[in-house]
């Protein structure tokens, strides 16, 4: 059995619109414009016990309200979703024992108290009885190093403390799935690379299932063997990241710096018509975006053409890749 | 399952009680505010019973009882009920209610049971003393039964109070806010006069709309031993009927709780 | 002197625009605002129904309370709490650079709120005044309304300035909403909202009628009921004046100092 399956997974929204300024208030009040939002659009995937994806997606792609729909939070308008064999928007009480879900932005801690005893709430709402609570706790106080700070009132702490503490709650019942929504939000770049290091850990030890959305890529490329990419309300991609870069940019960045003298123009206008030159902030040096396919000769071609102090072939940022692609472009390469 | 319920309420409490120490003024505060509603009424009610010895069969000693009523019940409501239902449209707008409904308990139950203000226990032992003041007065028979039933209808109004203030805000699932939410206080203070003061469509309106009658009224006629015997069987069923609405209610708001960020 | 008169016209509309942005929530409140009297006016309905022998007949009654909503609305003042908070967490600090005197935002803001409030409760009170249409006779006479205008004026005024004076001791005392607490009290008790200071006991009335409180709610009342006698009447305006100008000078000098004693804390 999958951890989580989607099939056909649609969610519409309907709001009202509302005109901006004094007469649009006074209009408002006699008529109302009705819109619907398609915010998920016939979405379909099967994670696997103990997979790690990332969630990827622009704001407003959708990826929060179809993590919603699979805890539950939300009924979905169209399709079918399983988690651990459970309809989420049934909430059943064994279901909602076996996930947990973080929000970043949100808080489930009483600000005024110390963490410990938000988490002797979270016992018995979860009704562990003492032994796990002390096993779970300890685990997890040591995984995140927090043994100090679990007695201080959480306004007290810092936003990284905070985090770590906001996920001890959220892990204290050991939940077979994790769902994390921009769990690294706000985060100095030490704490988001510990997060990560324990979100790691924590898959590793207990073959946690983890879905988590971000907007660095470097949580996602440190932690998701696969992907799933969002936009508009639609899967467009389902994969590994390497897959994801080959498929959408095949282009390879190409950077010459000469000696001397850069190839006159003319030189430079006997390379392919697929090479696109990128801008460079040395005139001594040429950036090329490349198809795969020419690399080898390009590189050839262009070591003949001047005396060449220095090469290098690299993949296209993967920051640009995703970004290029949200904003519709399909060739990246060139674009840029 | 009620266990279960009962052990995460009892938590609520403690939390409650560790969260206190951080606002220790507030204790003062419902001290004073608890003296000066109770200043507030008794002097009202001796100006008005300057011009008249009885309002509608009640003498002022009488009214008494019910002001002494209302501040317990508005203890009770305002310790355990107001402070949580003040929240549930602010749950609904900053989202916060998806937290909760991960929960596994009844989400009901949660967002009506997490925040307690304890303080608000004052009124308690202030509308004690104002009752037992007035039932001297009144030459109450204190009577073992009547006690016990006013106690029971007591009870049952305030469940009542709790089922409607709830479907009240529980519209803020479907408006992200409740018309209600500035009314129910001034609604449920009409408590504070015995339902007789009022015409039949008013009085029915607060019997079975907005039930304070069964709050203050009702529980003052048992301890004075005049109360109707058809209302000791209609208070526990109302009381039933109006949570199980309040829980129907709920349950359907939640189906097209749209979530506040998406 | 002109500039000021356009900013504060500003500062009005902007108000308004952003209450019109809550308009169902202060229609709700509007709604809610009327229960009280409603049900006060319906308890002395009762007893004067049962033979009790009222200072004031059934029309009286009802005109009272119907335009007590009214009025409440007209002079209700809410700053004061909002004031000491500003003065302490600083953000005082920030509106001092700017060239608009800080009571500016106060009172149009309270302006602006009720340029929004009266028409939504009109409706309401409408249809209360139906409800009530047999017993309600409202006063004929135009200078009674011109009385009872000037004096609504002179009530929000000074409601505004003493809850503004009061708020403003958040300068030395640092917890000042005790004081609000005392202050809705007396309000409650001594400015007519529950019973009409008329049927207080006589012994009270000297008392009744020095009290600030009367002129923030009772007063205009008395002017339009007509329960006031020609001297009662010119007492009462200079009463009213009075309160509105000491309360001023209150405000200026607590301003005068506190803000010394604030710009030396250095917040």
């Amino acid at each position: 059995m999958p951890a989580i399956l989607v099939d056909g997974l649609c969610k519409t929204y309907r709001s009202f619109r509302k005109a901006p300024g004094l007469m649009g208030a006074v209009r408002s009040l006699i008529w109302r414009e009705h819109v619907l939002r398609e915010a998920v659009r016939d979405i379909s995937f099967v994670i696997e016990e103990g997979e790690v994806v990332g969630f990827l997606g622009p704001n407003g792609a959708g990826k929060t309200t179809t993590l919603k729909m699979l805890s539950g939070i939300l009924h979905p308008s169209k399709g079918r979703a399983e988690v651990l064999g459970f309809t989420p928007s049934q909430r059943a009480f064994a279901y909602l024992r076996q996930i947990s879900m973080v929000m970043g932005q949100k808080s489930m801690l009483w600000h005024e108290i110390p963490t410990y005893d938000t988490l002797l709430v979270h016992k018995e709402i979860y009704r562990l009885d003492d032994g796990s609570f002390r096993r779970n706790l300890d685990e997890l106080v040591e995984l995140l190093a927090v043994e100090d700070l679990l007695r201080v009132p959480v306004r007290n702490l810092s936003l990284g403390e905070r985090m770590k503490m906001e996920l001890l709650a959220a892990l204290l019942h050991q939940p077979r799935v994790l769902f994390l929504d921009e769990p690294t939000i706000g985060l100095d770049v030490v704490s988001q690379a510990r997060l990560r290091g324990f979100l790691r850990e924590l898959n590793r030890k207990f073959g946690t299932t983890i879905m988590l959305t971000s907007h660095y890529m470097d949580d996602i490329q440190a932690l998701c063997q696969r992907v799933l990419l969002i936009d508009h309300g639609q899967l467009r991609f389902d994969g590994s990241l390497n897959e994801l870069v080959m498929q959408s940019s095949p282009y390879k960045l190409l950077n010459v710096t000469f000696a001397n003298t850069p190839p006159s123009s003319q030189a430079l206008a006997m390379l392919d018509p697929r090479i696109s030159q990128r801008p460079s902030d040395d005139p001594l040096r040429l950036n090329l975006a490349v198809p795969r396919e020419l690399i080898a000769e390009t590189t050839a071609l262009l070591l003949r053409m001047g005396q060449v102090a220095d090469v290098g072939i690299e993949d296209v940022p993967i920051e640009e890749v995703i970004g290029a692609l949200f904003t519709g472009q399909e060739q990246i390469g060139v674009a840029a | 399952m009620l266990m279960h319920h009962l052990r995460v309420w009892r938590q609520f409490w403690l939390v409650a009680f560790m969260r206190q120490s951080a606002f220790r003024a507030n204790f003062f505060l419902s001290l004073f505010e608890g003296l000066a509603q109770v200043v507030l009424v008794v002097t009202t009610f001796a100006i008005i019973y300057q011009y008249t010895p009885d309002i509608a069969g009640w003498t002022q000693a009488q009214v008494l009882i019910v002001v002494g009523l209302y501040r317990i019940v508005d203890g009770i409501i305002n310790a355990q009920v107001a402070p949580n239902m003040r929240e549930i449209d602010k749950y609904v707008q900053t989202g916060e209610l998806d937290l909760l409904l991960l929960r596994p308990v009844e989400s009901q139950f949660l967002v009506s049971t997490r925040l307690v203000a304890l303080p608000e226990l004052i009124n308690i032992p202030i509308g004690l003393a104002l009752l037992i003041y007035a039932g001297l007065q009144a030459n109450l028979a204190w009577s073992i039964s009547g006690i016990l039933l006013a106690l029971m209808l007591l009870l049952c109004g305030t469940l009542m109070i709790y089922a409607v203030w709830f479907m009240m805000m529980a519209l803020a699932l479907w408006f992200t806010w409740s018309p209600f939410e500035s009314m129910v206080g001034n609604l449920f203070s009409i408590g504070r006069y015995p339902v007789d003061f009022f015409q039949r469509q008013v009085r029915a309106l607060l019997t079975f709309i907005v039930p304070v009658a069964f709050a203050t009224t009702f529980p003052a006629e048992a301890l004075l031993g005049q109360l109707d015997p058809l209302i000791i069987v209609i208070a526990p069923i109302f009381a039933l009927v109006l949570l199980l609405l309040s829980q129907r209610f709920w349950r359907w708001g939640l189906r097209s709780y749209g979530s506040a960020s998406s | 002197m002109m500039t000021h008169v356009r900013m504060f016209g500003r500062m009005v509309g902007l108000n308004v625009t952003m209450t019109i942005a809550y308009r169902a929530a202060f229609f709700a409140l509007m709604v809610s605002s009327v229960i009280q009297p409603v049900v006060s006016l319906l308890v002395m309905l009762t007893i004067e129904s049962q033979g009790a022998d009222l200072p004031f007949d059934r029309s009286q009654l009802v005109t009272y309370y119907l335009l007590l909503s009214f009025v409440a609305i007209c002079t209700g003042c809410w700053v004061g709490e909002y004031l000491a908070e500003g003065i302490r967490d600083g953000e005082l600090s920030n509106t001092l650079v700017r060239p608009v005197p800080y009571i500016y935002n106060f009172v149009t803001n309270n302006i602006g709120e009720k340029i929004v409030k009266l028409p939504l409760l009109l409706p309401i009170l409408i249809v209360i005044a139906l409800l009530f249409r047999s017993e309600l006779s409202l006063p004929s006479d135009p200078l009674r309304w011109i009385g009872f205008g000037i004096a609504v004026v002179f009530a929000a005024a000074t409601a505004f300035l003493l809850d503004f004076a009061l708020g403003s001791l958040a300068f030395w005392i640092k917890d000042v909403s005790g004081l609000f607490r005392i202050k809705d009290l007396l309000q409650g008790l001594l400015a007519g909202q529950f019973v009409p200071l008329a049927l207080f006991p006589p012994a009270f009335a000297p008392f009744l009628e020095v009290q600030p409180f009367r002129y923030t709610l009772s007063f205009p009342l008395e002017v339009l009921a007509g329960t006031l006698d020609g001297a009662a009447l010119v007492r009462g305006f200079a009463w009213q004046i009075g309160y509105s100008v000491v309360l001023w000078l209150c405000y200026r000098v607590i301003w005068h100092y506190g803000l010394k004693s604030y710009e030396a804390v250095g917040r």
